[in-house]
């Protein structure tokens, strides 16, 4: 059961993020729908189950398209892991605290995509992906995370993804 | 427990290494897509061609309600004129080349050579690194790679990967693309480049000092370099500046295509070379 819905959060993730929020972009930005579910998720159910929602969610992203295919896989893998070391000590209730971790994790997770861009011999110049991307993402990221964690937090402490881990 | 450990990092440093071969395996700009490729897309495709017909549908009833007042008349002109400025500056391009090539009229029969077949825009890339769209149409269609796409107001990219029944566009607003392009009266030769920078303008590089160039001047597409055919409208210089060089100058270019609202576009088909003012 929490799999499926899991399932069903990562496509809807997915199908907001790559239609309704193409259309809705920030500062030429669309948010990163999985990446926060990733953030969400990874801190509620620890590093184990952060990387493998977001080696998950990041190769459906990778496979969408179409091209660097692992690039999001790893980072999101990577990125879901160090957030879940919070799992037993960053308080959890706050969505402001969320907004924060969602921000730092955004960056570090688009500044691995930077540099693997960069090995693939992808030339973006620093500054571009640092004002045109990386922190305009992130920014984007933690706006979504304060509206959203709210519905998450009680979904993850009553609901369907209670104990996910367990 | 030190064993369970090893095994654990050892299986993780697989998995990196795998991902790390694939995205080295599945760069762009390679002559054709694996059949594994291929087909992953033919798969996605009727899926995210449904997705953007309903959520298309959904965010034209959102607009609905924030633009009451402005009346749907008032958009359709606004696209319309877009559409005319491309037109204009396609015309003007007519008329200059008439003036220098008059003795190459006779390549005019040639212009049947090209074909526009319609595609219809199923996807976006969901990252924002990237500005390439997904088409409906593919190599049954007969869509090969570097096959130039176009919509009446301008240069909208060029196909950078065909599967079956899809194919990928690399816009040029897409950091990677770059257009060999013409300043339109002064015909002073540059590099339109697309950015991340986010201010929806391209970046027109290694303009020379002497020339004059202002804003307003029509940017179209210069033929070199084998892809794109001579003469389409590329967009309108809005401001100029020197290099640090001090070699050369540098231009920002807003683009004739509304990037933003690509539903339908033109693929030509088999362009022969050839100039679209021809």
């Amino acid at each position: 059961m929490h799999v499926f819905v899991l399932a069903l959060l990562v496509i809807l993730a997915v199908l907001l993020q790559t239609t309704v929020f193409q259309f809705l972009r920030v500062a030429g930005v669309s948010p990163d729908l999985i990446l926060v579910l990733v953030v969400f998720f990874a801190i509620s159910n620890g590093p184990r189950h952060g990387a493998v929602l977001g080696f998950v969610g990041g190769l459906v992203q990778d496979l969408l398209s179409g091209f660097y295919i692992g690039m999001n896989a790893l980072s999101m893998a990577l990125t879901g892991y160090i957030v879940g070391l919070g799992y037993h000590t960053l308080f959890r209730e706050s969505p402001w605290i969320m907004a924060a971790i969602a921000f730092i994790a955004s960056l570090g997770a688009q500044s691995l995509n930077y540099l693997l861009l960069l090995s693939l011999g992808v030339t973006i110049l620093p500054a571009n992906a640092l004002f045109g991307v990386i922190v305009p993402v992130a920014v984007y990221n933690s706006a979504v995370a304060v509206l959203a964690y709210r519905r998450y937090y009680l979904s993850s402490t009553r609901g369907v993804l209670r104990n996910f881990s367990n | 427990m030190r064993r369970k450990w090893w095994k654990r990092i050892l299986a993780a440093a697989v998995l990196i290494a795998v991902l790390i071969a694939a995205m080295f395996v599945t760069v762009p700009e390679r002559k054709e897509l694996t059949v594994l490729e291929s087909a992953l897309r033919d798969v996605v495709a009727p899926v995210q061609t449904g997705l953007t017909v309903v959520s298309e549908e959904a965010l034209s009833r959102i607009r609905s309600v924030f633009t009451l007042g402005r009346s749907a008349e008032t958009e359709e002109l606004r696209e319309r004129m877009r559409d005319l400025e491309g037109e204009l500056v396609l015309l003007e391009e007519f008329r200059l080349e008439n003036e220098r090539l008059r003795a190459l009229l006779e390549y005019r029969d040639s212009q049947d050579q090209s074909r526009l077949l319609l595609a219809r825009v199923i996807g976006r890339d969901p990252g924002n690194w990237f500005s390439t769209i997904r088409l409906n149409r593919g190599a049954q269609d007969g869509v090969r790679q570097d096959a130039v796409v176009v919509l009446p107001s301008g240069l909208v990219g060029r196909v950078l990967a065909v599967a079956e029944h899809s194919s990928d566009v690399l816009l040029i607003t897409d950091a990677r693309s770059g257009v060999g392009t013409l300043v339109q009266d002064t015909r002073v030769p540059g590099v339109v480049k697309g950015s991340l920078d986010r201010s929806g303008h391209l970046h027109m590089s290694y303009l020379t000092r002497e020339e004059h160039i202002v804003p307003n001047q029509a940017v179209v597409t210069s033929g070199l370099g084998g892809v794109f055919p001579k003469g389409i409208p590329v967009g309108r210089i809005v401001s100029v500046s020197d290099d640090p060089s001090g070699l050369t100058r540098s231009a920002q270019v807003v683009p004739m295509v509304d990037f933003d609202h690509l539903e339908e576009v033109f693929i030509v088909l088999d362009n022969g070379g050839h100039s679209v003012a021809e």
